[in-house]
């Protein structure tokens, strides 16, 4: 048995860091040298070298099962004689998080080759997504809470970079605006969190911090607001939880998510529905020991998560534009992760969280096939009838839908059965459960307006070249396996059979079949029958009108501070008066200069007359 | 105190002077200057390229190691009177010297390729203004530093004057009023601690600054200096209700003039409470601390939700600078209200108050640089379109990819994104901040999202989508070598320092550590 010496494990992270950085340097070098073709394939061996990398780490904890480490790359900087170290923590859940970051990535760089191919700013496209791979990469493997944050920043910058990608485009620069502002409102929360981490334990050091915990390091009390004590754990919680609900869009900072499809797909699969948005999940599972200093924190998460996942599958029903399905199944599915995290099942969210980057990257990237084929549209109501004339892309399709829906033998099926066994209030175990019809009914709604019913848009099918191809089969092939590892294989699924769930996901699958799977008769029956429903689910609940209103407020606060109290209080009534006071005074002490005579003669004589008299008053 | 064999800071401080003055008295006796504008460029250039030399000299040659006045003159001025001239530095200055001559350096290249009326005079102004600028920084004596203090209110209000926008008057005389009002009663504070020193009777009596900390104030005496020395840095700096002289001089002033009031102008403010309020009026600054902290927080939310609204351009960027000068004094004075929550002071104890100062001094230093670079951003666009106004421009980023790039770094760091220096400045104060209170660190991070909303907001404003005045883009050309040159340059030092603050940390680390000891008299 060999054994691998601290320093190799530092630059073999240095080196994987190091790669995707190469992937933003090289392309731009290699573009004004070589062919599109050898930049390509430049780019695929930079993150397929991240990956094996990646996939030796995972090697190195999981089967060799070593422990977790903590690696100083060089100091920060130093706060009153505290050092602040950056490095890597390497642990099991990062290695996890390392291999599925780096194998989407790729996978994504792939696809991306055709599908961006007649992007005039190709190589622009391939420098975000690899700058967004290496702040993701260095998310995972930050040893320390500040490192966190700058990674934390860097992905959401990407994110801003690559919604606005086409940026002529005003929708798509608004919508990167909106998710960087509003993600910025939860990274504060994020980032006093960390402030309060620091007061406390003196250290954004993950190993440190965790050591004071379990030696029940003394918390003091935290005053909020003027005369507003609560306890530090509590505090803490509530502001990491604040920033992980923004980055992983739950309520109620979900808008951003469904305005972001706005921007390339392959971005959409990467970074808004496998990776970044997980990133408040990992966040979670990473502080899981500071967390768990506050069983209201962990509440609200599974209040929060479980309102996510219902309120968010609600409306994923009545959505009809594709990717906008897709998004708001990926609010809901991160809220199901959340509830998890609330039980403290961090196991179980972390294994749905890798089956659900993989499901739905493959979702995100077979309906982007469909799109391209149909030019453009995305409208579930215009597509149709695909199933007959291109079976090999339903093929795909139907593999990650079953998949998400969670039906037994599939990986879906494993994590979702994982987070329902953590579960052990049978109130939120049965919402879950619903959770999961919801999920199974827009899910097969989607599938079943694309492929089966009649109206077709027009559709030019041609040959997949390898570059969509291979992403597909691996995650396809991976959307059916992955579940099998460990313990569980494909005859460990058969309780699932007899389970409640499936019987469930049967229905689910029986009603969308009996509404959707026949030729669209518009579907206005539903919608009249539920009416006050249904406007509530196709206006979203209202948050976005919420948003604006909030907008329009601030602007008019603005607007009243600038014009009422600097233009007017300040500036006209205070200073012009000051102005006024000494122009006047000076006007009045000019006006005695009268220049005559007699003037000053008598003030003169009155002078004399007034001094005379006080001296004789004095006498 | 002693000679030193080699005047550098009085290289630093008069050889631009000299420059200027010369300038000035060429090109009154012939016009062969005036007529070969490269050649007056290239003897500023060179001039500020030996004063920038020079500075970067200082930075290698300080030692670090201890918190005492390095490269120190001193020669008799007025010796009756203990007022000396005695120049010398420690870690604060000697970042902001340095500060200075990059920020000039900047300014004289930026103008590079530009027809200026009467140039003579407009490089003559900005040579002596550096100068003078060098000399309130380098000062070891009161007096001398109000000397140039007050002279380096000359050069700018001629710039600001002669060289502004339509209502240049108006903003120069505004400017002028505002800050000699603050410099009497700084005068009259000065004039009343020269009593004291005298009094005293001390060996040697030098009116240094460093001597004031002896002086034993009562409280009374202290609160009435407090107010009377804070006046002129608050109006400096600008603070809240002192703050309108600001958008207009930074509206009107044109692009150099911009660059040098908001990069370094400014932080004459900051700089000098570090070394006259804070050390000289423990006292009272720590029983008006929390007036102070409010019209800090106040500042950063009032004056942020000013900007989201702002339709001007540079007037935009003047109130975030007002905003961001918020935080400055957040940090320095919440160092008063942390000291309060130890139950006992010692060594150790008071170590922990340095955060706060340390990260007020980083911000001034990062909003200098950043806030230098975008106004030179506004100034590219002001030469290529002529106008001021946000909506003016679209969708620009489609003819210059360059300059969206480079913008956009410099936007991200005016909204302290973490890996850029402004990041590092606002993280220590709000650390600081939340040591002291949590809802001072809540109300400061305001500043975090409202920088995001007006900043970003506005950039997608002009860079981004379809450009709609198609007469514009003829004008339009992306950025010339200098202009490349420049914002590299800062970009890279903006994020090395964001990436690598120790470095910087480590120059001020003593002298702001020996300041606080001051203040607490260890």
């Amino acid at each position: 048995m060999f054994i691998i010496f601290t320093d190799t494990l530092k630059n073999i992270i240095s080196l994987l860091l190091t790669m995707p950085l190469l992937g933003i340097v090289l392309p731009i070098v290699g573009n004004r040298l070589l062919s599109r073709q050898k930049v390509n394939y430049l780019i695929i061996a930079l993150f397929s070298i991240t990956f094996i990398l990646a996939c030796y780490l995972l090697e190195i904890m999981t089967i060799k099962e070593r422990k977790a480490i903590d690696l100083t790359l060089y100091i920060w900087g130093n706060i009153a004689n505290k050092n602040l170290a950056f490095g890597f923590f390497l642990d099991k859940t990062s290695a996890i998080l390392l291999t599925v970051v780096s194998g989407i990535s790729l996978l994504i760089h792939i696809y991306s080759m055709h599908y961006m191919r007649d992007e005039p700013s190709y190589i622009r496209f391939f420098n975000y997504i690899a700058f967004f791979t290496f702040a993701m990469l260095l998310l995972v493997v930050s040893n320390n809470l500040l490192q966190l944050f700058f990674a934390w920043e860097m992905v959401g910058l990407a994110s801003y970079l690559l919604i606005g990608f086409w940026f002529t485009n005003d929708k798509a620069v608004k919508a990167a605006f909106k998710a960087f502002l509003i993600n910025r409102i939860s990274d504060v929360g994020l980032l006093l969190g960390i402030l309060v981490v620091f007061y406390c334990f003196h250290s954004f050091n993950y190993v440190e911090i965790f050591t004071l915990i379990y030696n029940n390091h003394y918390l003091p009390n935290i005053m909020i607001l003027p005369g507003i004590v609560l306890p530090a754990g509590m505090v803490i919680g509530i502001l990491l939880l604040i920033g992980a609900l923004g980055k992983s869009a739950q309520l109620p900072f979900h808008t951003w998510l469904p305005d972001s499809m706005a921007g390339p797909l392959p971005v959409s699969a990467l970074i808004h529905a496998a990776t970044m948005v997980t990133a408040g999940i990992f966040l979670i599972i990473r502080v899981m020991p500071i967390i768990e200093l506050s069983s209201i924190a962990l509440q609200a998460m599974i209040i929060i998560g479980i309102m996510t996942c219902i309120a968010m599958g609600l409306v994923a029903m009545v959505q009809y534009d594709l990717k906008q399905i897709l998004a708001y199944s990926t609010i809901s599915q991160l809220g199901f992760m959340l509830v998890a995290l609330g039980y403290s099942a961090y196991s179980a969210a972390l294994a749905h969280l890798t089956v659900h980057a993989i499901f739905k990257a493959l979702l995100f990237l077979s309906a982007g096939v469909v799109i391209v084929a149909a030019g453009g549209v995305q409208d579930i109501r215009k597509l149709g009838g695909l199933r007959k004339k291109w079976p090999s892309i339903y093929g795909i399709m139907l593999v990650a839908s079953l998949s998400a829906i969670g039906v037994p033998g599939l990986a879906g099926f494993y994590s979702k059965d994982l987070i329902l066994n953590a579960v052990h209030q049978p109130a939120i175990y049965y919402l879950l459960i619903f959770s999961i019809l919801i999920t199974t009914i827009y899910t097969m709604r989607m599938l079943f307006m694309t492929f089966y019913s009649k109206n077709t848009a027009i559709v030019s099918i041609k040959p997949l070249p390898w570059y969509i191809n291979v992403p597909l089969f691996v995650l396809a092939i991976l959307s059916i396996v992955i579940g099998w590892v460990g313990n569980h294989t494909f005859m460990t699924a058969l309780h699932g059979v007899i389970s409640l769930p499936f019987l469930l996901i049967i229905i689910g699958c029986l009603v969308t079949w009996f509404y959707y799977g026949q030729p669209l008769v518009e579907d206005y029956s539903l919608s009249n029958v539920f009416k006050p429903i249904y406007v509530l689910l196709v206006n979203k609940y209202w948050f976005e009108e919420i948003n604006h209103w909030l907008v329009k407020l601030s602007k008019l606060l603005g607007e009243c501070c600038y014009k009422f109290v600097d233009l007017l209080i300040i500036e006209k009534i205070i200073i012009n008066s000051a102005v006024t006071f000494t122009v006047r005074t000076a006007n009045f002490i000019r006006n005695m200069q009268t220049g005559y005579l007699y003037h000053y003669l008598l003030i003169m004589v009155g002078g004399v007359i007034l001094l005379l008299y006080w001296l004789l008053l004095r006498l | 105190m002693m000679w030193h064999s080699l005047s550098i800071l009085s290289c630093l401080v008069w050889f631009p002077i000299i420059v200027g003055v010369v300038l000035l008295l060429i090109s009154r006796q012939s016009n062969f200057i005036l007529s070969k504008t490269s050649l007056l460029k290239s003897i500023v250039m060179i001039c500020s390229s030996c004063c920038f030399l020079l500075s970067c000299w200082l930075i290698y040659s300080f030692d670090t190691s201890t918190w005492k006045y390095q490269f120190i003159e001193y020669i008799p001025w007025l010796p009756k009177l203990g007022i000396h001239y005695a120049l010398g530095i420690d870690g604060l200055a000697l970042s902001f010297i340095a500060l200075t001559c990059l920020m000039f350096f900047v300014v004289y290249l930026s103008a590079w390729r530009e027809n200026i009326n009467n140039s003579v005079a407009y490089y003559s102004a900005f040579l002596i203004m550096q100068g003078l600028l060098c000399g309130i920084f380098a000062s070891l004596d009161a007096i001398l530093f109000y000397v140039f203090y007050e002279a380096m209110l000359i050069p700018m209000f001629l710039i600001i004057g002669l060289w502004g926008g339509e209502r240049r008057i108006y903003a120069a005389l505004k400017f002028f009023i505002f800050t000699a009002v603050g410099s009497i009663t700084l005068l009259i504070a000065l004039i009343y601690l020269l009593c004291k020193l005298n009094q005293l009777e001390l060996v040697e009596p030098i009116f240094t600054i460093s001597n004031f900390q002896s002086l034993l104030l009562t409280c009374t005496e202290q609160k009435w200096l407090f107010w009377g020395i804070l006046l002129a840095f608050a109006v400096k700096l600008p603070m809240l209700p002192v703050h309108t002289w600001l958008p207009d001089a930074h509206t009107e002033a044109p692009t150099g003039g911009s660059i040098i009031l908001a990069a370094i102008i400014l932080k004459i403010g900051g700089y000098g409470m570090l070394r006259f309020l804070l050390p000289v009026v423990p006292a009272a600054c720590m029983s008006f601390a929390w007036i102070i902290i409010l019209l800090s927080i106040l500042a950063v939310i009032y004056i942020g939700f000013i900007t989201i609204m702002q339709q001007d351009l540079k007037r935009l960027v003047a109130y975030s600078s007002i905003a961001h000068m918020g935080l400055v004094t957040l940090g320095l004075f919440v160092i008063f209200i942390e000291a309060q929550n130890y139950t006992f002071i010692n060594k150790f104890n008071i170590q922990q108050l340095t955060t706060g100062i340390e990260g007020a001094i980083i911000q001034m230093l990062a909003h200098g640089l950043i806030v230098g670079a975008l106004f030179f951003c506004v100034g590219i666009l002001y030469t290529r379109v002529h106008s001021r106004m946000i909506s003016d421009y679209q969708g620009i980023a489609v003819y210059m990819p360059n300059f969206a790039a480079l913008f956009l770094l410099i936007s991200l760091a005016n909204i302290g994104l973490p890996g850029t220096v402004g990041f590092v400045g606002e993280f220590l104060v709000i650390l600081a901040a939340m040591q002291a209170r949590f809802y001072y660190a809540l109300g400061a991070v305001v500043i975090l999202v409202l920088s995001v909303a007006y900043t970003l907001w506005n950039y997608k404003q002009i860079m981004f989508g379809q450009v709609m005045h198609e007469r514009n883009a003829v004008t339009l050309y992306d950025l010339t070598w200098e202009e490349k040159f420049i914002l590299l340059c800062l970009g890279v030092i903006i994020v090395i320092l964001g990436f690598w603050p120790a470095s910087i940390l480590h120059v001020l680390r003593n002298s702001v550590e020996h300041l606080v000891f001051g203040i607490y008299g260890f």
